[in-house]
């Protein structure tokens, strides 16, 4: 009847709850109303509690919780009071329970956990309820938004927890499917299939967990008195059972059926252990204010110590890891089948964002790094390379059929029309002496005109030339053509004798006698000629030739250096020629004639490198080869006495010196 | 005074019949412009209402300042000369050149002066030149030339100048200028087309710029000991070349 009541009051404030909390958007502007009603609902549940509290519960000495015109700090503080008096009890219990012997595994915590549910059902659900609500109303007595996500995540992690405790059978029905023929006591192909299909999962996982770093992940801290708890909660637990104590089944896992059955409950056990661990937390993060915020990461935490804790120290550690893994990896699984379009983006953007960050941290290829040389890139990489460049000079033209076609009839046409571009062969034009002198002649008599005339004359013949190089060719022709026409119609026409318009002529003055030009008659004979002798033989540019006793020291040099030059250049042609000689004539004359044969042993000979070898008369003797070898005997015989008779006297002279060193 | 401002109005009234006769259409401002001049006309000798001055142009009578005058020494040795060739001289002076010249036997200076006449203040100084030239002992007909062309000049150096010599080797230099009966003289001038005049131990070329330089190089070369055939090779040799250029 008690029960009830506070049932229906429980039921009540639920419902009121659950009234408010419809449009959780309201709650981001102040809610006075909807405060008040949270304040009263504290007020019942709170007042609830302490009738119901048995008569040694340590609680705080308020009765009733004083709501009155009391501010929400003061209100907090009479909270306070009773879950700090509170805490302290519940962690005793939680000590005494925990290392208690008579606790076995499973199967007697679970009827503790049923008999607890019975007896406290309503205790627990009471405070169950009550912390959630007393949450509820502190996170909304406080900010709104993170308590409420905590909690959310606190609910779900508990309707979690709820699904893995009715999926473990399912899931361990499963597993028993499909027998195989290689199966045996041992092994099981599906679970090992299904345990690599796992692991894969794990693995990508993994790698995605490896390589980030979860700047937000809270590391265990010494302060942290639940995880202290809870690996002293872990180590006593393994510590309860001693290694005498430790079966088959705590290493292995279930060969058949049935041992998976106690695994399984094995495995229900530890995470109702852990369940129960995470309540007991949860408790104690009610009651400790700060550490809600770090619910999340503590209840991973837990989990993933828990995880690691079975590894390291039970050594099943594939077995166990890998089941509880399997359940994970379940959970996991099931939320990547449900994940919301968001998620994926969400997931596609942190990938290239990943990609983008790797590319950048990394370092620059060689194309973007500025000047390379062959040393620093790959080998051949260049020929890879699509290279942009400017080309200064032409390019050379690519040979096509068309081009080479306008090329020959080009040439077709040049060769027609003999216009070929043949180089001219260039002449200096060797001028004579005589022609130059005549060009500008040494006038060495006073010029008959004066300088005024000169400069007037020059300066006519400038004026002039212009003119006349305009005269056409054929105009004068013409002129001509006309002035020996008329000179004739005058001669026929005029009674008088007109003579001959002179006509300027070019004298040939031929190197003559003058007298036999002159006169017809030899008058008298003259050698007297009508050039110069100058004119006739030009002088000498060094001057007049000069006699043996005449000459300076300097003349002679002179005229020996003119005929070393002249005998050297005489000789160099010499030799050309017959080198020319020679070669046109290799083939036909391999025996040199006498006089070449003649001129090149003087050759030889002159250097004083080669000498001539004279026989002296000794031809007749020389006739037989016996005699020639006699000969030759006596010649090498005398030469080797010649020798030892020096050897012999350096010898004497070599063993006076030893003698005289000796002595 | 009178004439100025007669030969003023009969321009501004010359200038008012050409455009009476050939302009029908009467622009505002040239009507303003002859208003202006009438203006002018009627006040001559102040400035009066126009902003601009106006001044007639002047003639040459007035542009000319006072007369210049030259006067040329002669020395004891040129005084028969000039006597002889006197006519030669001052009648191209007088008749081409438009100046008086006259012979101041008390100061023995060829007096030059300008007059009236003479239209180039510039003839003067070829005047000067021209008897100068003369005097230094150049023919008239060559020292004509003068005057006849702008671009010849006159160079005087000392054969001392060049290398200093002292007794017979000044005497020898100066036989080597001059020649056999003056043969390398001539042939320089032959060849550089210019005038030398060798009084003693001074060198006097006439000619044009060009030729000066190409007749001084070889009375230097003389003067300094190369034999009279060497340097008719390269006068000769230069002397083409110029001629080529030309």
């Amino acid at each position: 009847m008690a029960s009830g009541d506070v049932w229906s009051v429980l039921e009540e404030c639920v419902k009121k709850i659950n009234v408010i909390t419809t449009h959780p958007e309201n709650f981001l502007s102040l809610q006075d109303g909807a405060a008040v009603d949270f304040t009263s609902l504290t007020k019942t549940l709170y007042d609830l509690l302490k009738a119901k509290e048995p008569a040694d519960y340590k609680g705080s000495p308020l009765v009733q919780l004083v709501v009155d015109s009391f501010d929400e700090e003061q209100i907090w503080q009479e909270l306070e009071l009773q879950n700090t008096a509170v805490l302290k009890h519940f962690k005793n219990k939680v000590d005494e329970a925990l290392t208690d012997e008579t606790l076995a595994v499973l199967e007697e915590k679970m009827e503790e956990e049923n008999c607890d549910e019975d007896e406290g059902a309503a205790e627990d659900e009471e405070e169950e309820l009550h912390q959630q609500s007393e949450k509820m109303s502190e996170g909304e007595l406080e900010d709104h938004t993170d308590e409420d996500s905590d909690i959310d995540f606190d609910v779900d992690a508990l309707e979690m927890r709820e699904k893995q405790r009715k999926e473990l059978p399912g899931k361990s029905s499963k597993m028993k499917g499909l027998p195989s023929e290689v199966d045996d006591k041992f092994f099981k192909l599906s679970e090992m299939e299904s345990f690599l299909d796992d692991m894969d999962k794990q693995e990508g996982k993994e790698n995605e967990d490896e390589n980030e770093i979860n700047y937000f992940q809270d590391l265990p801290s010494d302060d942290d008195d639940d995880l202290d708890l809870e690996m002293i909660s872990t180590k006593k637990k393994i510590a309860g059972k001693s290694s005498r104590n430790l079966k088959y089944k705590d290493y292995f896992d279930a060969v058949e059926g049935t041992a998976a059955e106690d695994d399984n409950q094995s495995d229900r056990d530890d995470d109702s252990v852990g369940d129960e661990m995470e309540d007991g937390d949860e408790e104690d993060d009610s009651a400790g204010e700060e550490e809600e915020d770090n619910e999340d990461e503590h209840v991973n935490q837990a989990k993933a110590s828990l995880k690691k804790v079975t590894f390291d120290l039970s050594g099943d550690e594939d077995s166990e890891g890998e089941d509880l893994e399997d359940i994970f990896g379940g959970s996991s699984s099931a939320k990547s089948e449900s994940k919301s379009s968001f998620e994926k983006r969400q997931e596609k953007m942190s990938e290239k964002i990943e990609e983008l960050e790797k590319a950048a941290l990394a370092g620059k290829s060689w194309q973007l790094s500025g000047e390379v040389t062959a040393q620093t890139r790959p080998e051949n990489s260049m020929l890879e390379e699509d290279v942009e460049f400017e080309q200064t000079s032409r390019m050379a033209p690519a040979i096509t059929e068309e081009i080479t076609l306008q090329l020959e009839d080009i040439i077709k046409q040049r060769i027609k029309d003999q216009a070929f571009d043949d180089v001219v062969r260039k002449e200096k034009p060797k001028e004579e002496v005589f022609e130059y002198k005549k060009r500008l002649t040494l006038d060495h008599e006073k010029s008959k005109q004066s300088l005024a005339e000169i400069y007037e004359q020059e300066y006519l013949k400038q004026t002039q030339q212009k003119t006349e190089e305009e005269e056409n060719p054929s105009h004068v022709e013409i002129q001509k053509l006309m002035d020996t026409l008329f000179l004739k119609l005058d001669t026929l026409s005029n009674f008088h004798f007109t003579p001959k318009p002179p006509v300027p002529e070019v004298k040939v003055v031929s190197n003559l006698p003058s007298i036999t030009m002159e006169e017809v008659a030899p008058v008298s004979a003259s050698d007297a000629t009508l050039l110069a002798p100058e004119e006739i033989k030009e002088k000498n540019k060094a001057g007049d030739k000069l006699g043996d006793t005449e000459k300076t020291s300097t003349d002679r040099k002179r005229e020996r250096r003119l005929k070393k030059k002249v005998k050297h250049f005489k000789i160099k042609e010499k030799e050309k020629r017959q080198k020319l000689k020679e070669a046109s004539k290799a083939r036909e004359n391999k025996k040199p004639s006498k006089a070449e044969v003649t001129e090149n042993l003087k050759k030889l000979t002159k250097g004083g490198k080669a000498t001539i070898l004279k026989d002296e008369g000794k031809d007749k003797a020389l006739r037989s080869s016996q005699a020639f070898f006699s000969q030759l005997q006596d010649q090498v015989k005398s030469q080797i006495k010649s020798a030892k008779e020096q050897s012999s006297k350096k010898k004497k002279h070599k063993e006076v010196s030893a003698s005289k060193l000796k002595l | 005074m009178d004439t100025e401002t007669n030969t003023a109005t009969e321009a501004a009234t010359e200038s008012r019949d050409d455009t009476d006769s050939f302009t029908k259409v009467k622009s505002k401002k040239s009507q303003k412009r002859k208003r202006e001049q009438e203006a002018a006309d009627m006040d001559t000798e102040g400035p009066g209402a126009s902003k601009r001055p106006q001044f007639p142009p002047i003639s040459g009578d007035k542009l000319r300042g006072p007369d210049e005058m030259r006067k040329i020494a002669v020395p004891a040795h040129r005084y028969t000369p000039l006597k002889e060739n006197w006519l030669k001289i001052f009648t191209p002076i007088v008749e081409n050149l438009q100046l008086q010249v006259r012979f101041n036997l008390k100061t023995r200076n060829v007096e030059i002066k300008t007059c009236k006449e003479t239209q180039d203040i510039a003839s003067l100084t070829k005047a000067a030149d021209f008897v100068k030239a003369f005097v230094l002992g150049f023919q008239v007909e060559d020292a004509l030339a003068l005057i006849r062309l702008d671009e010849l000049f006159l160079e005087s150096f000392d054969v001392t100048d060049v290398k200093p010599l002292k007794g017979d080797h000044l005497s020898r230099a100066i036989g080597r200028i001059a020649g056999k009966g003056g043969k390398t003289k001539f042939t320089i001038e032959n060849v550089t087309k210019t005038r030398i005049v060798l009084a003693d131990t001074k060198v006097h070329i006439l000619g044009s710029f060009q030729n000066i330089k190409m007749a001084r190089t070889a009375v230097c070369n003389l003067i300094l000991g190369s034999p009279p055939s060497k340097v008719y090779g390269n006068i000769r040799v230069v002397a083409s070349r110029a001629a080529e250029r030309f």
